[in-house]
């Protein structure tokens, strides 16, 4: 009946739909209210009452105006609010939004998903040829020199929870590789190369359960499977044996020499070494927190590492060290004056309790840095969040001198927006270059190489893959690798399917071009470089 | 040639624009290119666009009249980064909802690049900033997710909260 009334006083609806007439509005509704009796007033509320007036733009909007849209909202807000509803969350995570989101915010430095493969390993091989004749001082050109590619644009992704998934780990150790090569959808197998002679030898787990964990060194091959059994293989006298673990959390698997080590990420702190000449293990527990632990088969003992933060400013890094029968020998504590970007993420009182909750970190502590019995033992990153710079270190432990060591910090970068937390999935670092793999606030993750003696970084893919490889390293012969992901297993991911995961290509390079390997769902090649770069394949 | 068109709305209303202003549309304006000056006399219709969001987006093309025309892709791209909306323009999006994302439409379909930007900028100030529950509240969306399920998200996205 108000309908009427409006028709009456002949004042079309959408008149009063037109806020910069204020005035008029004003005037009409006015009129209109004075017209009514109280129970046309009542219901008229009522009709009102009932309607909203406010509208989900993603519900309304098409798809286009919402990667209009999203480009003026920091990346923090866009995976914030992927917390509003389903539908935010599906809209928010798509690729198509987070390409939008990134196609700004990095400018320029990114390239699509749909990009052909094939580049990227054209791309791999142009840095391989580079790194070998870097590494062998002669001249090369360098082909991008970038101190833009920001790091602070990269974000955090739980590496916990996608590691039983897809994970996939590749190790180099004296002319042999190996790496977990997953074959059927809950099936995978620890594959041996020989680099030297060519051959290669598969190593199943019994139950064809998945394997999680691998660590290669002189004389073995190890991984460990999702059911906790430890399988080594003897590279000398190919056997197989096999131990099992208490639990499979693991936050170390490291191996040096004929030992293998395993650190329990559950209270109570636990290491198990593993030796191979008599097949026993010897557990040590009831440790003092730690994150990492390193292994010095000579003196026989063993490194725990821990760090602790005082404050924003301070942290301290502690290192015990204990021999095999138990006794604690030395505990000595260095100070870190700088402050430790990942502890923004969360709790500040204990970084190394933070890892174990969080897991990123773990498998990665510390790695060799040369034949000498050097780690490294994190990236370390001086973050200023007043002026919106960041300094990154490399800590550098001496097993022999139980000392530590923070080289020269690499150039200050800017950081491009001050929410915006950076994450460093995964580095590593081998005679001065440091190989680190950043995951974007959406799947589509980023890689970087960074060499201490350039000051660039080059950027090697931008779409290797989410959960990072894990690496071991041998010093004499500096390993680089890096695993190329397809889109569709990053969908997968996307939508939390975990049915279709064929192996998709890998490519794994060596830092100084001594060889690559490409591998697909059926076949893989290895290339081998010798001095001159001459490419001969090895099948 | 006649320096006014006409615009005919959804439901049917005849609206009287200049020439210049409703050029504003690059749709309209390769559609008056196309038809040639003959048949400009002609009402256009625009069949997506109701009468009251038209006028609107006839409002802002009088306003703009003056601007220059769309700028260069790289400026375009410096333009993205900023939610700074002129003040004109601000009260002109002081709209409800409906009429904002309305208007947002229209800019698309008649391809007015800068009124579409302004819309997205104003859409972007909304959300930005903002904690989960004060968007659903602002657009009136339910909370679909499980408790459970929210705590999940939450903390996978951690480092993004406040």
């Amino acid at each position: 009946m108000w309908c009427n009334m409006l028709n009456d006083a002949k004042m079309p609806p959408c008149q009063l739909k037109e806020p910069s007439a204020n005035l008029l509005r004003r005037e009409i509704l006015d009129r209109f209210v004075q017209g009514l009796s109280s129970y046309e007033w009542r219901y008229l509320k009522d009709q009102l009452n009932a309607r909203t007036f406010q509208q989900d733009p993603m519900a309304v909007l098409p798809l286009e105006i919402i990667c209009n849209i999203v480009p003026h909202v920091s990346p923090t807000d866009v995976v914030r609010l992927r917390r509003v509803s389903r539908l935010w969350r599906t809209m928010l995570r798509s690729d198509v939004i987070c390409a939008a989101v990134l196609e700004t915010q990095l400018a320029g430095e990114w390239e699509t998903p749909s990009q052909k493969r094939r580049q990227n390993h054209a791309r791999v091989y142009s840095l391989a040829q580079r790194r070998h004749a870097f590494a062998h001082g002669r001249p090369h050109s360098v082909i991008k020199v970038d101190t833009t590619v920001d790091l602070s644009g990269h974000s955090h992704l739980e590496q916990t929870e996608y590691r039983p998934r897809q994970l996939r780990c590749a190790a180099y150790c004296q002319g042999n590789l190996t790496w977990i090569r997953k074959s059927k959808q809950n099936d995978s197998s620890l594959m041996v190369f020989f680099l030297l002679t060519g051959k290669s030898h598969e190593i199943r787990p019994r139950q064809r359960e998945r394997l999680l964990w691998a660590t290669i060194s002189e004389s073995l091959a190890a991984a460990v499977s999702i059911m906790g059994i430890c399988y080594v293989y003897d590279l000398e006298k190919c056997e197989q044996h096999s131990f099992r673990l208490p639990s499979i959390s693991l936050s170390s698997f490291t191996s040096k020499g004929t030992l293998v080590a395993a650190a329990l990420r559950e209270k109570p702190h636990t290491v198990i070494i593993w030796d191979l000449k008599t097949g026993r293990a010897r557990s040590f527990d009831g440790l003092d927190a730690f994150y990492t632990i390193v292994l010095d088969p000579q003196k026989e003992t063993l490194f725990t590492f821990d760090i602790q933060c005082l404050d924003t400013e301070r942290a301290t890094l502690k290192s015990r060290e204990m021999n095999f029968k138990g006794e604690k020998l030395n505990s000595k504590e260095f100070s870190l004056d700088i402050w430790l970007d990942e502890v923004t993420n969360g709790d500040i009182s204990n970084l190394g309790q933070a890892n174990y909750a969080r897991g990123a970190y773990s498998s990665f502590g510390a790695v060799p840095y040369d034949a000498n019995g050097r780690y490294v033992l994190h990236r370390l990153v001086k973050a200023d969040l007043i002026d919106f710079t960041r300094v990154e270190y490399i800590a550098v432990f001496d097993t022999k001198s139980h000392s530590l060591e923070i080289n020269e910090p690499l150039p200050v970068r800017k950081i491009l927006e001050r929410d915006f937390i950076p994450d460093i999935k995964h580095d590593h670092c081998w005679n001065d270059v440091v190989y680190y793999l950043g995951c974007a606030h959406s799947p589509l993750p980023l890689s970087f190489v960074r060499d201490l003696h350039e000051p660039f970084t080059y950027s090697v893919s931008r779409r290797s893959f989410l959960q990072t490889p894990n690496f071991s390293f041998d010093s004499r012969r500096r390993f680089f690798s890096f695993l190329d992901e397809g889109g569709e297993e990053l969908d997968d991911q996307l939508h939390g399917d975990d049915e279709d995961d064929d192996y998709s290509d890998d490519v794994l390079s060596s830092a100084d071009g001594a060889f690559m390997v490409e591998a697909n769902s059926e076949e893989f090649t290895i290339w081998c470089f010798d001095e001159d770069f001459a490419k001969y394949e090895v099948t | 040639m006649s320096n006014t068109i006409i615009l005919t709305s959804s439901d049917n209303v005849e609206i009287p624009v200049d020439r210049e202003v409703a050029e504003r549309s690059i749709l309209i304006k390769n559609m008056l290119e196309d038809v040639g000056d003959a048949a400009a006399n002609e009402p256009i219709p625009i069949p997506n666009v109701n009468e009251a969001v038209l006028k609107k987006v006839i409002e802002w093309c009088v306003h703009h009249k003056g601007d220059p025309p769309a700028a260069a892709d790289d400026e375009t791209e410096s333009r993205k980064r900023t939610t700074e909306i002129d003040e004109w323009d601000q009260k002109f999006m002081q709209v409800d909802q409906e009429m904002l994302f309305e208007i947002i439409l229209a800019a698309n379909y008649l391809d007015i690049k800068a009124l579409l930007d302004v819309g997205c900028k104003t859409v972007a100030n909304m959300i930005k900033g903002k904690s989960p529950e004060e968007i659903r509240k602002t657009f009136n969306i339910t909370n679909d997710f499980t408790p459970e399920e929210e705590e999940q998200i939450r903390r996978e996205n951690e480092w993004a909260e406040e």
